[in-house]
């Protein structure tokens, strides 16, 4: 049985590793922190946020500083999905966001019936607009 | 020696006799840590064990929170008619009901229930020292009136009154009123200093004080309150406006007793704590156990630039949640950004309803079934000697972290299970961006308060669709960003901007988020008027995204000084020169001889002279998911509406498309996303590899940094040779020296330098 | 008096015939291709049984009045012209941001509240199509920035290029200083005269509006223009058919202020919820012939429950910002709240409370209540009603739907018997007196907010679901008497008979009475005066335009105050129309002083802080004949008691035990009928329940009383 987890990742409750939701890829097992199967690259955050005021006329300009301010994202290594973008300091540590109890969660599904779709929770459905990139979506 | 110490070696009779004795003679009530440390509910009292037994059918007790509510809703809109300050306008206030031993169990349906979680701890307070003391005592018909944060509360602007429901001489329950005043008599005007040292520099700071004798103000008493402020009319109005609005509520109270009984009113404000916090167990548990992590960092103390992190972990296992903020900033004691507990409780319960489980009902119970861990004294569990006039600068942190951390507990519940409710989203925007203003007004009022655009924030990218743009406050809805027109009548000021969504500042993603807006300030017509803002994040983005989404951006404050906008528009040929775009105006700086400046968005009041330009944004809210997971049509959508630039759609969203038409080619961006992919493949390090170069044992030595590092448990403070290194265990407050005098050091050094060289 | 009034719904065309002394009440099913069709044969119904045609009937009548739901209609199906909106340079946002709350307008706390599953209406104008063009003003009037002539006409051009079917000019601080507007206006026909382009409108928002609030003065406008079209087309079509059938009088629109003009005097936002608005009117109008005293006029459909307030005395509730189908806009509509509790109310479990919860979920009427078997799934009130004994199964909606309550049954055990471990006729009851304490509930919240008390009322009820509620409800407020007007089911074209015609129009102002920092007074009457002779003159003119006597034009003079800088709305009506000295300006202050403390609570007044007028409005209208109701009082006849046609088994909120309960039909209803209760009434539009210790009388004109057994 697999549980989605987040947008992109799930876990296989039997085989007990992490996996991609996009493209089905073995992450790396369920007991660890998922990153640890991932690749990382250090965005300087000017890319995403580009300056939009003259850095020559100005320090400040909409644009985080990359002395104090860094994007690490994470990749999938089988279809490069985006699955995390860390903001943090230049040299902190990743942060250990998501550590489940996978016995814990073993005991909650075996009660449950396993969900190939994720559907929001809210009161209007909305269409989704889905243009697929090749990858073999298999939400 | 401490009294610990010095109690320890006494004999029982002895320490007994001691106690006794600094009972009788307390040498002043200040805040109690026992009130204020303590979320939980009061444990259930005989009186209503008595009431739920004579009353526990859950429809009659459904009725009684029918009327209940009605009442609120009631006294709520009366608020809303009758309030003079702007907060009350906008719809930061609230009213609320609490059990006879204070917890909070019914607020007004809508309106502020961080006002209300918070008015809980002064009328334990109450409860607690004023009841049995014979110079006070607690009586039908006393009105209590409170805004000192330190004995609850979110910060000193706003003031609550707090009334005893009295029935047949028995306290049946508290009935409380708060209103966001602004002006409080600060060391600057609209009662959120930023420049405050001390809390000597906050203004009023009024301990639970009985106000209303007999239902009838004491004039005495609020002639003093008047006498310390800026805005005695505000003053005078809003202490009736409470008093009136609680003596609603009270009557709708006694209407329901006299229809279901006192003891169906009794068991319903306890029943109604228990129900939620079974009900939130419930959903605890059906969330899987694990703990979840993520950091913040604030970039400013709003008078100097600093890397202040704020630390958040839950701990989720079976039915029960713990919030660790252990690792966060220590206490700066002379800066105005810290907070007391209690408030930083109830920003997370907020942050709860806002984004996870907006259909709980807004009690205590909601808090009260979570377990707290924090470092005593830090930044927003600091002493009652830290400084808190800006703690929602702080605290704004926390509005998101209940999102940030839960979605990722509750993505994967089983709709059926009924615990994930509402859509998961980002961030929404969590800088209380906003001009506070202070002066005379052009019909000669002395005034000083807030803008209702900090109502204006961007909201999160959700996981079926984009952000709306400037939604509400994080920690409000329904609020109100008011209408310009209104604004300038009564005030000297004038928005050359007042509402355009700021393009391309809004979180990207597969959704992206809303946009906030941009504006542009000037004072006009008045001999005396200036502006402050609260706002940090201009180095480091404030509002995160998810699951992959970017953060909306940095924010700065830019100011167009030594000009007059309305004279020089006045001359031919300048009006179709002047830019209504921030970014241009900065760029091309139009108008010669200005100063023009971009800095840190917070800064503290100034004097401005009419036609100056101070220009803020208020943010946009942070991404979700992958931006190459975007529909390029959405893309071309976001073009139309000028919300983003073709660059963020070529690069960022790698949309191949025709700039003249915004035609999609489907298959160059298919392609062009794949490479993209690609690309990322090629440049991403494998984790354990990356953390070898990446992980750096300390922070960065330049940049002054307040909170741990990669260990919770070491704690740093400061830049250079100065910072200083504590762990949990040893955290002690921290003192900033003043800027100015540290600038003034500084062009003293360099003048003597100068004259050295000239001899 | 021979007259004609209308209204035009949704599902049905209601007609109100007034033929000397008959009074007709005639319902066709709304015709939307064509509304003249649904008119003529309601009409042709009513012409039937006076026994005249209708070219006779319509060349004798004295007027022809309509309230219609058109403009609700066009709103809710988004049928209008494309937009494009003009604003102030530095303004391109506030549209499309909606003062934050835009996503939440009109809808319940619950929605409200749920802000991650928020949305915003559809726009009217979206982003794309809004332009800002270079001008500005303060807010006295006085000009920052000129306006730019070649800005304006670059904008005006790239909107219709972009396909602009319709424009509007919204600038800031308009209301103080029209010359921007109307100077984009000239510059317009300059370029394209209306002869070239014809069907390009440009509305001006201090046209439309006059009161400040850039957003809010905006939305009106943009709504007006929407509107605009379709009502006109549907309107004039209205009209050709008066004119081909022999009606040679000027055809009246009734207004949302509760008032009404000629078709070409009147704006289209101002007939949005006309319907509703005449059916207070009508309560109005019969509180005061029939002397009723207070009444709270509430209508309970198969999906809302509208509420409105008619106070003895004449005191008039108008919403200044009312908010009309999610968008807050600023016009002068009769006060009315839409609470989300109707038949098609759908009841569930309570999770957190172990109790039954009713809405705000709606089943609406398609699929519909369970027991319609058209596919609902989910249990509702209306459900509840049948299997409790109160609904003909056979002859619900006048036969049009026969009820299955093996379905009701089905979806309460599954639904809530369950979860609440009660049995059916428990959860039945349960559902029945949940709904009827959340709308005594809002009715209580409304009347107390403006200073009343529930028990002072007469509770009118009407629609649908209201006669078979109005007891339960009542008894949740401790109402004694219930009236069900005369002309029930066509009450809101029975109420358009009684308007006057009126236009109002309103100033915004920066007016002190009382400065509290000089302590000084007002003294600049002559300005006080001017702004209100301007707003006379023109409610006067339109009148005038429409035919009428100047010496007939009546005015009412009405002031928004304030203490301080409080945003309370406090409307006084006031019998001055000048201010001539200073004892003018005290009588204001203290006819002020007690309709704040009557509201808010005597002492909480506080002049202290200064009194400050914010709004000038004057209303000018004409008297016209009003119909004459009857003598609609109880006990002024006695008729034989009527047979039941059956009895049927009822449950009761309050008895443990069933009721034998006697059934009767329409034929029962005849002036002096009493009726004991527990009773049932089925007649072809509505159920009345009359509740074990109440009775029911029928008085005059079909009236029908309920009386609790315990009153005075």
């Amino acid at each position: 049985m697999k549980v989605q987890i987040t947008e992109y990742l799930r876990i296989d409750l039997d085989s007990e590793r992490w996996e991609c939701r996009c493209c089905g890829h073995e992450i790396g097992p369920a007991r660890e922190l998922y990153k640890e199967g991932l690749l990382v690259y250090h965005r300087d955050p000017r890319e995403i946020h580009r300056p939009l005021l003259d850095p020559a006329k100005y320090a400040k300009t909409f644009a985080p500083d990359p002395e104090w301010c860094a994007i690490l994202e994470y990749y999938c290594p089988g279809c490069g999905t985006l699955i995390e973008a860390e903001y943090t300091v230049p040299g902190h540590p990743p942060v250990r966001d998501l550590e489940l109890d996978i016995d814990a969660l073993k005991a909650q599904w075996a009660k449950r019936k396993e969900e190939k779709v994720h559907v929001a929770a809210g009161d209007t459905p909305r269409p989704v607009h889905r243009h697929g990139h090749g990858h073999g979506h298999s939400h | 020696m401490t009294h610990e110490q010095c109690t320890a070696e006494l004999s029982p009779a002895e320490k007994k006799l001691m106690q006794e004795f600094l009972e009788e003679h307390q040498l002043f009530f200040g805040p109690d840590p026992e009130i204020m440390q303590n979320h939980r509910l009061e444990p259930r009292t005989a009186r209503e064990d008595v009431a739920i037994g004579k009353v526990s059918d859950p429809h009659l007790l459904n009725q009684v929170r029918g009327r209940v509510q009605s009442g609120m809703a009631e006294s709520f809109r009366m608020i809303e008619q009758m309030g003079s300050a702007p907060g009350a306008k906008w719809g930061d206030l609230v009213t609320a009901v609490f059990t006879a031993s204070g917890d909070l169990s019914e607020a007004s349906p809508i309106g502020m229930t961080t006002f209300a979680a918070v008015c809980q701890y002064p009328i334990k307070f109450i409860n607690k020292y004023w009841t049995n003391e014979p110079s006070v005592g607690v009586r039908e018909g006393d009105g209590f009136i409170h805004n000192d944060s330190r004995y609850g509360g979110v910060h000193n602007t706003d003031q609550s009154m707090m009334m005893p429901l009295f029935y047949d001489g028995e306290l049946i329950c508290w009935v409380s009123s708060t209103i966001h005043e602004g002006e409080n008599g600060a060391i600057e005007p609209g009662g959120m200093p930023a420049r405050a040292e001390s809390k000597y520099d906050e203004g009023l700071k009024m301990s639970p004080l009985r106000i209303v004798e007999g239902y009838e103000i004491k004039r005495d008493i609020l002639t003093f309150l008047q006498n310390s402020v800026r805005d005695p009319k505000l003053q005078y109005e809003d202490v009736k406006v409470k008093l009136f609005a609680v003596m609603r509520t009270m009557e709708r109270l006694r209407s329901a007793i006299d229809e279901f009984g006192v003891d169906a009113l009794i068991a319903f404000l306890r029943k109604n704590l228990e129900d939620t916090e079974a009900e939130v167990r419930r959903r605890l548990s059906e969330m899987p156990d694990g703990v979840v992590r993520f950091p913040s960092w604030a970039d400013s103390t709003l008078r100097e630039p600093a890397l202040i992190k704020h630390n958040c972990e839950f701990h989720k296992k079976g039915d029960k949640g713990t919030w660790v903020v252990k690792g966060s900033s220590p206490q700066l004691s002379n800066r105005a950004i810290n907070g007391v507990i209690a408030s930083l409780k109830s920003f997370l319960l907020t942050g709860l309803i806002q984004q996870i489980w907006p259909d709980l009902p807004r009690n205590q119970a909601v808090f009260s079934s979570f377990d707290f861990v924090a470092d005593y004294p830090s930044l927003l569990n600091s002493d009652t000697d830290a400084t808190l006039s800006m703690s929602i600068s702080s605290a704004f942190h926390y509005l998101i972290k209940p999102g940030q951390l839960l979605n990722k507990l509750v993505y994967s519940v089983p709709l059926e299970a009924k615990t994930r409710v509402t859509p998961v989203l980002a961030a929404q925007y969590n800088q209380p961006a906003t001009f506070i203003y202070g002066g005379l007004t052009q019909h000669m009022e002395v005034t000083g308060n807030f803008c209702a655009d900090i109502n204006g924030a961007g909201q999160g990218a959700r996981e079926n669709q984009d952000g709306l743009h400037s939604l509400s406050g994080c920690f409000s809805f329904m609020s109100d960003t008011g209408e310009q027109e209104l604004l300038e009548e009564e005030l000297p000021m004038v928005r050359l901007v007042a509402q355009t969504l700021a393009k391309d500042r809004m979180g990207f993603g597969k959704y992206r988020g809303g946009a906030g807006y941009e504006q542009m300030m000037s004072s006009k017509g008045s001999a005396m008027w200036g502006f402050m803002t609260g706002q940090t994040g201009s180095s480091f983005s404030s509002c995160p995204g998810l699951f992959g989404g970017y953060s909306s951006s940095a924010y700065p404050i830019c100011r167009v000084k030594d000009i007059n906008v309305f004279d020089w528009l006045k001359e031919s040929g300048n009006p179709a020169k002047f830019p209504f775009d921030i970014v241009e105006l900065m760029n091309k700086q139009p108008i010669e001889g200005g100063t023009y400046t971009a800095d840190d968005a917070g800064i503290t009041f100034e004097l401005t002279t009419e036609g100056e330009i101070y220009m803020i944004c208020q943010g946009g809210g942070g991404g979700y998911g992958d931006v190459l997971e975007r529909d390029p049509e959405l893309v071309m959508q976001d073009l139309r509406e000028d919300l983003i630039s073709d660059e963020v759609a070529e690069n960022l969203f790698k949309v191949v498309y025709d700039k003249a038409i915004r035609r999609v080619d489907v298959d160059a961006t298919k392609m062009a996303r794949d490479t993209e992919r690609r690309a990322r493949i090629a440049r991403g390090t494998p984790y354990k590899e990356f953390v070898k170069t990446w992980n750096k044992p300390t922070p960065p030595e330049h940049i002054p940094y307040y909170g741990s590092w990669g260990d919770d448990g070491v704690i740093y403070a400061g830049a250079g040779p100065t910072r200083i290194t504590m762990t949990s265990e040893t955290m002690k407050p921290v003192f900033l020296p003043d800027p100015r005098e540290q600038k003034i050091a500084a062009m003293q050094a360099r003048i003597a330098e100068l004259e050295a060289k000239v001899k | 008096m021979k007259r004609v009034s209308v209204d035009i719904g949704g599902t049905f065309t209601d007609c109100f015939v007034v033929w000397d002394d008959h009074y007709i009440e005639t319902k066709a099913l709304t015709t939307k291709h064509n509304l003249a069709l649904g008119f003529n044969e309601a009409l042709d119904s009513a012409c039937g049984e006076i026994g005249i045609k209708r070219n006779e009937l319509l060349s004798s009548v004295d007027s022809v009045r309509y309230a219609t739901t058109l403009g609700t209609n066009a709103l809710i199906q988004l049928k209008g012209p494309k937009i494009g909106l003009l604003a102030t340079a530095g303004f391109r946002g506030v549209v499309p941001i909606g003062r934050g709350r835009s996503y939440g307008e009109g809808h319940s706390i619950e929605y409200q509240r749920n802000l991650p599953n928020a949305s915003r209406p559809q726009p009217l104008v979206p982003i794309e199509m809004i332009r800002t063009v270079r001008e500005r003003l303060d807010y006295a009037g006085e000009i920052l920035l000129p306006i730019d002539e070649h800005d304006v006409r670059t904008q005006i051009r790239d909107l219709l290029d972009n396909g602009a079917e319709a424009i509007v000019v919204a600038l800031t601080n308009s209301v103080v200083n029209p010359e921007h507007e109307l100077a984009i206006q000239r510059i317009f026909l300059e370029d394209y005269p209306e002869h070239m382009l014809g069907a390009v409108p440009m509305l001006l928002s201090h046209q439309v509006a006059g009161r400040k609030g850039e957003y809010v003065r905006a939305m009106s406008t943009i709504m007006d223009a929407f509107l605009h079209k379709v009502m006109y087309f549907g309107m004039s079509a209205l009209e050709r058919n008066l004119r081909d059938s022999g009606y040679t009088k000027p055809m009246l629109v009734v207004h949302n202020s509760g008032g009404m003009a000629q078709l070409n005097s009147t704006d289209a936002l101002q007939t949005v919820h006309s319907g509703p608005v005449s059916g207070v009117s009508a309560a109005e109008h019969l509180a005061k012939q029939a002397g009723l005293g207070n009444v709270v006029a509430t209508d309970m459909g198969g999906t809302s429950y509208d509420i409105g307030l008619v106070v003895e005395g004449g005191e008039k509730f108008y919403d200044f910002l009312p908010v009309i189908e999610h968008r807050l806009v600023t016009v002068p509509m009769m006060h009315l709240v839409t609470l989300g509790s109707g038949g098609g109310s759908v009841a569930s479990y309570d999770q957190m409370y172990k109790t039954v919860k009713c809405g705000p979920e709606s089943a609406g009427s398609d699929p519909g209540p369970a027991c319609y078997d058209r596919g609902g799934m989910k249990a509702t009130v209306t459900d509840a009603d049948l299997l409790l004994g109160y609904l003909d199964a056979e002859n619900y909606a006048n036969g049009h739907i026969k009820l299955n309550p093996k379905r009701s049954r089905q979806t309460i055990e599954d639904q809530l018997c369950d979860p609440l471990d009660v049995d059916l006729v428990d959860a039945c009851k349960l559902i029945k007196s949940t709904v009827d304490a959340d709308m005594a509930n809002g009715v209580a919240t409304e009347l107390r907010a403006f200073g009343y008390e529930p028990a002072d009322f007469t509770l009118l009820t009407y629609g649908g679901n209201g006669p078979l509620h109005a007891c339960g409800i009542a008894n949740k407020l401790g109402i004694d008497k219930i009236l069900a007007p005369p002309f029930a089911s066509v009450f809101s074209a029975a109420g358009a008979g009684n308007l006057n015609q009126m236009h109002i129009h309103e100033m915004s102002c920066y007016m002190v009475l009382f400065h509290s920092g000089t302590k000084t007074m007002f003294t600049d009457y002559a300005s006080f005066n001017a702004k209100v002779e301007e707003l006379e003159r023109r409610g006067r003119e339109d009148l005038l335009r429409q035919g009428m006597a100047p010496e007939d034009v009546r005015y009412r003079l009405e002031l928004d105050m304030r203490y301080g800088n409080q945003r309370v709305q406090t409307t006084v009506t006031t019998e001055l129309n000048r201010l001539n000295g200073l004892s003018d300006v005290a009588k204001l202050i203290a006819q002020f002083h007690r309709s704040y403390g009557d509201r808010f609570g005597e002492g909480s007044q506080s002049p202290a802080a200064g009194v400050r007028i914010n709004t000038i409005r004057v209303c000018a209208y004409v008297e016209l004949d009003a119909i004459r109701f009857k003598d609609i009082r109880p006990s002024l006849k006695t008729a034989p008691a009527p047979t039941p046609v059956g009895h049927r088994t009822c449950h009761f909120v309050g008895f443990d035990e069933p009721q034998e309960t006697a059934i009767f039909d329409a034929d029962a209803l005849i002036h002096g009928t009493k009726i004991a209760g527990p009773a049932v009434v089925t007649t072809a539009h509505t159920t009345y329940l009359v509740e074990p210790r109440w009775h029911m009388e029928v008085a005059a004109q079909g009236a029908v009383w309920f009386m609790r057994d315990t009153a005075k």
